[in-house]
Order: C-alpha cells, then sequence, then structure tokens
C-alpha cells in the first residue's frame, strides 16, 4: 500500500498540519441521499490537541474517518502534511471506539505491538523491536501484563494495549474516536492524564473525540463543538488552561467551569 | 489433576474393565456363539499374533498412509480454496450454490464412480479420501475466513498492511479456530473412507484384515482388528485434541 506523498512538506511552522477544507460527507439512501457531514473546515496545527464533542449520532466517527482515510468525503478536501489524504496512513494511528474488536485475539499483548513493528518499512533487528516493545508497554503500564492474551485483560488494560500499538507506528497524528467511554471514572481519569503525558512528550498531535464536555476541555488545546442533521461544526474554543493539568484543581478552575458552560449550550440537552 | 478428574478416570477405567468382563462373560458361556464373538482373551492373542509377525505393523502403515495422503491433499486444497472462496464475495456468489449441493453428499457415494473411472486403484483409493475429507476442511476454512471480525481489516488498512500480510497476520490466525474443527472432523472422515475402499481393492491394510478374517470365519482376528482400528482412532484423536489445546490456548481462560 502507498503512502500519501507529501507534495510540498510543511515546512512552515505556521501552516497547519491537517486541513479539513469544506468538507461534506453523504451516503446514497432510498430517496436520494442522506448529508452525514456539512461543510466541515478546521485546520489543526502540528503538536495541537483538538478534541471533538458532539452528541451521539452527530457524525463524528465520520469525521475522524475522513481524517484517518478510512472514507473519502463526497465534497471538499482534507490536507495531511501538504499532501491531499487518500487512504489510511501509517502517519495517522487511528484508536478505535471498540477495542476488544481492533486487537488481535490470538496474539498476547507484546505480540499485538509487535505487529505495528513487524510491518514497519523501517527494518529493525528483533532485540531493538523487544527493546521498543518493552519501553511502549512500560510507558502505558502493561509491562506486568506483556505476556497475556488480549481476552485476558480488562477493558482499560486492551484500550491501553491499543494505543500502545498505535504509538508503535510513531504517527505524527493519533486519531482516537471515544476511547475511554466504556472506561470506568477511575480507569478513565488514569488514562486521560497518561495520553496528556504521552502528548506532551512525544509532541504528537491528537484529535480526540468525547461526547464528555469535561474531558474535551481538560484535554484540549481547543474542543470543537458539533451539531447534528447534518453534522457540522458549531463552535470552536480555545482552552487556555495551564499544564500539566489537574484532575481536581484543573476541574475546578473558575476558567474551567466557564469553557463547560459555553459549550454546555451547544450540545443536545439530552445525551 | 483434581480429584474430581481422577475419580473420573477411574470410572471410565472401571466401566471398561465391565465391558471386557461382559464380553468375556458372553463368548466364554456360549450366550454368543463363539464363531461371532470369541473371548477377549482369544482376540487378544490374536492381536499379540500379529504384532509378532509384524503383519500388524505393516496393516497400520498400509491404512495410515493411504489416509494422510488423501487428508493431506483434502487439507492443501480446502484450506486454498476456503480462503479463496471466504475471502472474495464474488466467488462466493458463484461457487456456493454448487457447494451446497455437493456438501450433502455421503462421501460413500463417490466410490462407484472413482472406481468406474479409476479402477481398484491406489489412486482411487486416495482420490476418495481426498474427496471425502475435502468438505468439512472446506466449509469450515470459508466459515472461518467470511467471519473474520471486519474492524480487522480497517486496523490493518490504518497500519498498511499488504494483502499478504493481511492473510497471513489476520485472515488465517482468525480462522484457525474453525479451520481445525474441520479438519478434525476430515480426519475421521478420512480413516472410514481408507478403511473402507481398502476392503474393495486389494491394498494392504487393517481394513482389508478385517474383512479377510471375518470371510474366514476367523473371529479372534477380525476382534484383534477392531480393536487395533478404535486403538488408531484413539490415538488420533488425542493428538488432535493436543494439537487444538495449543492452537487455541487464546481463546480460553487463564
Ligand atoms: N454508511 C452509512 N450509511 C448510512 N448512515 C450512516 C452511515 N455511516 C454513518 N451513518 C449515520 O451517520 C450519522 C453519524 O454517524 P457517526 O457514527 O459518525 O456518529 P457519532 O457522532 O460517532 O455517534 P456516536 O457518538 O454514537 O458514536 C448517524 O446518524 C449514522 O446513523
Ligand atoms: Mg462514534
Amino acid at each position: 500500500m502507498v503512502q500519501d506523498k507529501p507534495m510540498q512538506r510543511a515546512t512552515d511552522m505556521q501552516s497547519p498540519l491537517l486541513s479539513i477544507e469544506n468538507v461534506s460527507f453523504s451516503v446514497p439512501v432510498a430517496q436520494g441521499k442522506l448529508t452525514i457531514l456539512q461543510n466541515i473546515s478546521l485546520n489543526v496545527r502540528q503538536g495541537e490537541f483538538v478534541s471533538i464533542i458532539g452528541g451521539s449520532g452527530c457524525g463524528k466517527t465520520t469525521l475522524l474517518r475522513l481524517i484517518g482515510g478510512l472514507n473519502r468525503p463526497t465534497e471538499g478536501r482534507l490536507m495531511f502534511d501538504g499532501a491531499p489524504i487518500e487512504q489510511p496512513s501509517r502517519r495517522r494511528a487511528v484508536v478505535f471506539q471498540d477495542y476488544s474488536k481492533a486487537l488481535l485475539p490470538w496474539r498476547t499483548v507484546t505480540s499485538n505491538v509487535q505487529l505495528a513493528l513487524d510491518t514497519d518499512p523501517t527494518p529493525r533487528d528483533a532485540a531493538t523491536k523487544k527493546k521498543i516493545i518493552g519501553r511502549l508497554l512500560e510507558q502505558v503500564g502493561l509491562a506486568e501484563a506483556a505476556d497475556r492474551f488480549p481476552r485476558q485483560l480488562s477493558g482499560g488494560m486492551q484500550q491501553r494495549l491499543q494505543i500502545a500499538r498505535c504509538l508503535a507506528l510513531e504517527p505524527k497524528m493519533l486519531l482516537m474516536d471515544e476511547p475511554f467511554g466504556a472506561l470506568d471514572a477511575m480507569t478513565r481519569q488514569t488514562l486521560q492524564d497518561e495520553i496528556a503525558k504521552l502528548a506532551k512528550e512525544t509532541g504528537m498531535t491528537v484529535i480526540f473525540i468525547t461526547h464528555d464536555i469535561e474531558e474535551a476541555i481538560y484535554l484540549g488545546d481547543r474542543v470543537c463543538a458539533m451539531e447534528s442533521r447534518p453534522g457540522r461544526i458549531s463552535a470552536v474554543l480555545d482552552i487556555d488552561l495551564k499544564f500539566p493539568r489537574d484532575q481536581l484543581t484543573t476541574r475546578e478552575d473558575e476558567q474551567f467551569l466557564r469553557y463547560r458552560h459555553e459549550l454546555f449550550q451547544y450540545l443536545p440537552k439530552k445525551h | 489433576m483434581t480429584a474430581r478428574a481422577i475419580l473420573l478416570n477411574i470410572g471410565s477405567v472401571v466401566v471398561l474393565l465391565l465391558f471386557l468382563a461382559l464380553w468375556q462373560f458372553a463368548a466364554v458361556t456360549d450366550l454368543v456363539s463363539r464363531v461371532f464373538l470369541p473371548p477377549v482373551t482369544d482376540a487378544f492373542d490374536a492381536l499379540w499374533r500379529q504384532v509378532e509377525d509384524g503383519s500388524l505393523v505393516q496393516a497400520i502403515l498400509g491404512t495410515t498412509g493411504r489416509m494422510l495422503v488423501g487428508f493431506a491433499f483434502a487439507v492443501v486444497v480446502g484450506c486454498g480454496f476456503g480462503l479463496l472462496i471466504g475471502l472474495s464475495p464474488t466467488v462466493r456468489a458463484y461457487i456456493e450454490p454448487s457447494l451446497e449441493f455437493l456438501r450433502p453428499l455421503p462421501a460413500s457415494a463417490i466410490i462407484p464412480v472413482a472406481i468406474l473411472m479409476l479402477g481398484l486403484t491406489k489412486t482411487m483409493i486416495i482420490f476418495v479420501i481426498a474427496f471425502g475429507s475435502l468438505w468439512p476442511i472446506l466449509l469450515a476454512t470459508i466459515q472461518g475466513v467470511k467471519s473474520v471480525e471486519p474492524r480487522l481489516f480497517e486496523m490493518a488498512r490504518t497500519m498498511e498492511l499488504s494483502s499478504r500480510e493481511v492473510i497471513t497476520s489476520i485472515v488465517l490466525p482468525s480462522a484457525v479456530p474453525d479451520i481445525f474443527a474441520g479438519v478434525r472432523l476430515g480426519l475421521t472422515v478420512s480413516l472410514i473412507l481408507a478403511v473402507i475402499t481398502e476392503m474393495m481393492s486389494a491394498e494392504v491394510g487393517l481394513g482389508a484384515n478385517i474383512l479377510h478374517a471375518a470371510r474366514s470365519f476367523n473371529s479372534p482376528d477380525l476382534f484383534a482388528g477392531v480393536i487395533t482400528l478404535g486403538l488408531l482412532g484413539l490415538v488420533i484423536n488425542a493428538i488432535m485434541e493436543t494439537a487444538q489445546r495449543h492452537l487455541t490456548r487464546w481463546q480460553q481462560d487463564y
């Protein structure tokens, strides 16, 4: 499979890593077509953490799939690192919402991460791979579970594994679809802090989908709110909260609460 | 082993011994004529004689040899075509109706056809074994390949896996439990067909021995053959079960 080749690499620091230009997405239905996304435009800078919130069915997953290259837009275009997005790429890793289905159940934790390395065009010897895997598992807190199979892991551990596998790709951008949606509050907070730390450490650009306003603010440099039918971006909010953020103090910050208040009006009242 | 497992094991041995005792009793008291049912002891004497003169080993090698060759063909063809059919909805649309017609045909139904075309030859035997054991393997492979989690294909796209990598790293391993279930069934069928076909031809083997013993009213040899076949089935099953347990380790909890 071919990588999308950057025709003109983004050398200018100001030019965005990802630009979504007037993108619409519709599917054919019995009577004409159904517009799922309409006129989406968004620029994401290198290293930015962008949260996207919106009610169920507003098209968040669809938008993420377009960015990932798993689907093509019916109108408009998406540019990544100076080249149009035409198919999925290892440089844009996807953390799927349904983690249990995205892992290889017959491979151990180590071996699941190994898949990302074995299929890397850059050749590495076994010892190097082993070292990389060890470091990644350490990073996501799975070192103890290295030899277990996915079904012997809790949901939070499976999601960590999926994240580790994505990190092994050394992507420029991490696309996460409600990654913590199915987890309990405690695990969720832990993983939030871990992903925030990882993003800062690696300088990775992250697109983070959630339907939880607080999670969106807590993690994001910017939050996009989406409206449904058809899906579109209704508000973009810059989040000016200092790092590192803290589960207690940040969430009690007055500014945090103001953001929460402001975003709340853009979301459907029941979700 | 748990206490319960030990108890069950002892129990099964006791049942087997009771069965043998009943058999011995029926034969010795002439409850059933000795022409048809030899005492257990005679059957095992006959078995021992066959072991000593080497004829047993020869018979086992003959039967299992043909069985394995036919079975190997079935595995290669069944997995190969199963992969092809399972991966392509188009191919499936064309081929599946014909499969539905061929599948319920008892394998023995094609023996006369095979004899007509190939004669009473070794080729005929291998063909029948391969043909008969092909179906469970083919159908199980199609099923296994068809039911690969679709999300895994998307995951593969995001990792830019080549088509070959998709097949070797995702499709085949995911289909292993199904394929193996089919392979086990196929192996059973191939043993049955190996025995039946050699009864019809002049090949040396366990089936031929049994038939020969029956025709000459040699009931100890007849039962020695039956016991050997039973044991052979047991050994094959044990090997397959171990292999299966190993291959599907990831499906078991802890
Ligand atoms: N291939 C398709 N055909 C028809 N409708 C589709 C298709 N894909 C998505 N939709 C519809 O588009 C809408 C948006 O779907 P999408 O999965 O993107 O929503 P979402 O915001 O991710 O929702 P959730 O929060 O529940 O995951 C939904 O109403 C869905 O039914
Ligand atoms: Mg979704």
